[in-house]
């Protein structure tokens, strides 16, 4: 028997039992691909690093308590996004978590943080380039679809929209990047 | 192979990214067989396979120190004390198969401990009956001698259960787990579920499924017995990871519970015929076979007279009666029988 074997509902068990090689394994397993996640949203590793660093944390604190619905990762994933957005943009801290998806307006104040953290946008081709600009909620939206290959339904849940908006969302990134695919 | 006209068409596809993105040989054959046929495509590919690749391009690599530091932040708040040789760094996909394999192994070991521990808190429902808290319910379904029954289960699995044989299972099968019980034999067929693997307890084995089809035969009279006939399963002994084996369709494990487990093959044709109402005896014993019918009609046989040591009956019945069964293997092998109610007499004549 081996963890990569092992079912999501086993693991998790493991962890509430208190297992700390079941914690580890999943360190190991999903933090590369937060950090990953992460680096879409902020260039700023210490951050990143840190927000894992409390999301793993509190995951251990509260393990006994977590409800895991739909997977381990997912579970990651969503309290990543929600804490590394608050301290990006510490002016929706204080307000409660539900109103916050559908209040902020991400796309706009995504270009602010990017400006004022001074990123610079150095591309090579015209798709990289095309893909750096691209608002972040559609390339968020492309990210978690193609390479984390998560369920529409789970992207909707986790970055709090509704199904039509997310289909519309990753139609335009698509269409974004096939044309300048054809400028090349 | 479905159509494939749009960037988008090939991005959805899961053996796509798993071609592009981990160079999975599987999917790499496939997609090149794929392109020979439709050369017309390949712009599309292309297209598709350069959005994948630079959407998954690492823009800054995590160094392998920021996330041990990481790492050891998160265990030194939490005051955990976890060995550092389980950190390391994960594989990059398309490793080789053998690479990954070891780096399995190592994992493996870490978690014997806890593994064990959980099966034995799991194991005995009985000590779950008996600190029964608020929630935790059993569901049972048995049947008596002389019947045979199929149910569905939470999970939409189902299950024929032979008689004087039992399943049992908590409230939350098919919610948070799919764990169940057995005694006597059933036939399994099993629902997939990736997440929840399906496991069988009965007499010290465990038998865990992802969707497949599988008989045990666990009376408390013979070996136990699991045969396997689609899918793949996982036998093991209850506790114990020592030794596992894996059934490919049409392989059986033979185990008395003392001895070592063993795995062979067997009739995929002839297996299973229980569920369908049919009889059959290869060879049997006349103490076997008056142990079987017992149990498949529900009755008391007694044998009496003068039995030819090494006997051996055979024969095969579809759905057939009781008397029917008895006047045929009667005839062959020399008896004659009487039926009252529900106790029987075999009568071998003297020669």
């Amino acid at each position: 028997m081996n963890f990569q074997n092992l079912g999501e509902v086993e693991i998790w068990k493991l962890i509430e039992k208190g297992n700390e090689h079941a914690f580890a394994f999943i360190y190991q397993e999903y933090s590369d691909d937060l950090f990953k996640y992460g680096y879409k949203f902020t260039q700023n590793q210490d951050l990143i690093e840190d927000v894992i660093q409390d999301v793993y944390v509190v995951l251990w604190e509260q393990r006994t308590c977590i409800q895991i619905q739909r997977s381990i990762k997912y579970y990651l994933f969503s309290a990543f996004r929600r804490d590394l957005i608050r301290h990006i943009n510490f002016s929706y801290q204080n307000e409660p978590l539900e109103e916050y998806h559908s209040k902020i307006a991400w796309e706009k104040s995504f270009m602010d943080i990017l400006e004022e953290n001074q990123v610079i946008l150095e591309s090579k081709t015209n798709l990289s380039k095309a893909l750096e600009i691209l608002p972040t909620r559609q390339k968020e939206a492309i990210y978690l679809r193609y390479i984390h290959e998560m369920a529409y339904n789970e992207i909707s849940d986790l970055m709090g929209l509704q199904m039509p908006s997310l289909y519309n969302l990753i139609f335009r990134a698509l269409k974004t990047l096939k044309e300048n695919l054809h400028s090349v | 192979m479905k159509n494939f006209n749009t960037v988008e068409d090939f991005l959805e596809d899961r053996s796509f990214r798993d071609n592009v993105l981990r160079k999975d040989p599987k999917a790499g054959a496939l997609w090149k067989g794929y392109l020979e046929n439709f050369p017309e495509r390949k712009e599309i590919y292309r297209q598709a396979e350069r959005i994948l690749l630079e959407l998954n391009a690492a823009e800054c690599e995590r160094t392998e120190k920021s996330r041990r530091k990481t790492y050891d932040n998160i265990t030194q708040r939490l005051g955990l004390n976890t060995p550092k040789t389980t950190l390391s760094k994960k594989p990059s996909k398309p490793e080789s198969k053998s690479t990954t394999r070891r780096y399995a192994v190592y994992l493996s070991i870490a978690l014997l401990i806890g593994a064990a521990l959980f099966t034995v808190v799991s194991q005995n429902p009985l000590n779950d009956i008996s600190d029964t808290q608020e929630k935790i319910q059993w569901v049972v379904k048995s049947n008596p001698k002389g019947q045979k029954s199929r149910f569905h289960l939470p999970d939409g699995s189902s299950v024929v259960v032979n008689s004087e044989s039992e399943i049992r299972y908590k409230n939350s099968f098919g919610k948070t787990d799919r764990q169940l019980y057995l005694v006597g034999e059933s036939f399994f067929e099993v629902a997939s579920d990736s997440l929840l693997p399906f496991e069988v307890h009965t007499r010290g084995l465990v038998v865990t499924a992802l969707g497949t089809a599988f008989n045990i035969n666990s009376f408390a009279d013979q070996p136990v017995n699991v045969q396997l006939a689609g899918g793949k399963v996982k036998v093991q002994k209850e506790n114990d990871e020592t030794e596992i084996f894996y059934l490919k369709p049409g392989e059986e494990i033979v185990w008395d519970g003392v001895e070592e487990i063993k795995k062979r093959s067997f009739d995929l044709k002839n297996a299973f015929l229980w569920k369908e109402g049919k009889l059959r005896f290869k060879g049997h014993s006349i103490s076997e076979f008056k142990a079987i019918l017992e149990r498949w009609y529900g009755v008391d046989i007694e044998v009496v007279g003068p039995i030819e040591p090494g006997l051996k009956i055979k024969g095969e019945f579809d759905n057939a009666y009781l008397s029917e069964v008895l006047e045929s293997v009667g005839y062959a092998y020399g008896f004659v029988y009487k039926i009252d109610q529900k106790r029987v007499t075999i009568n071998f004549k003297p020669k």
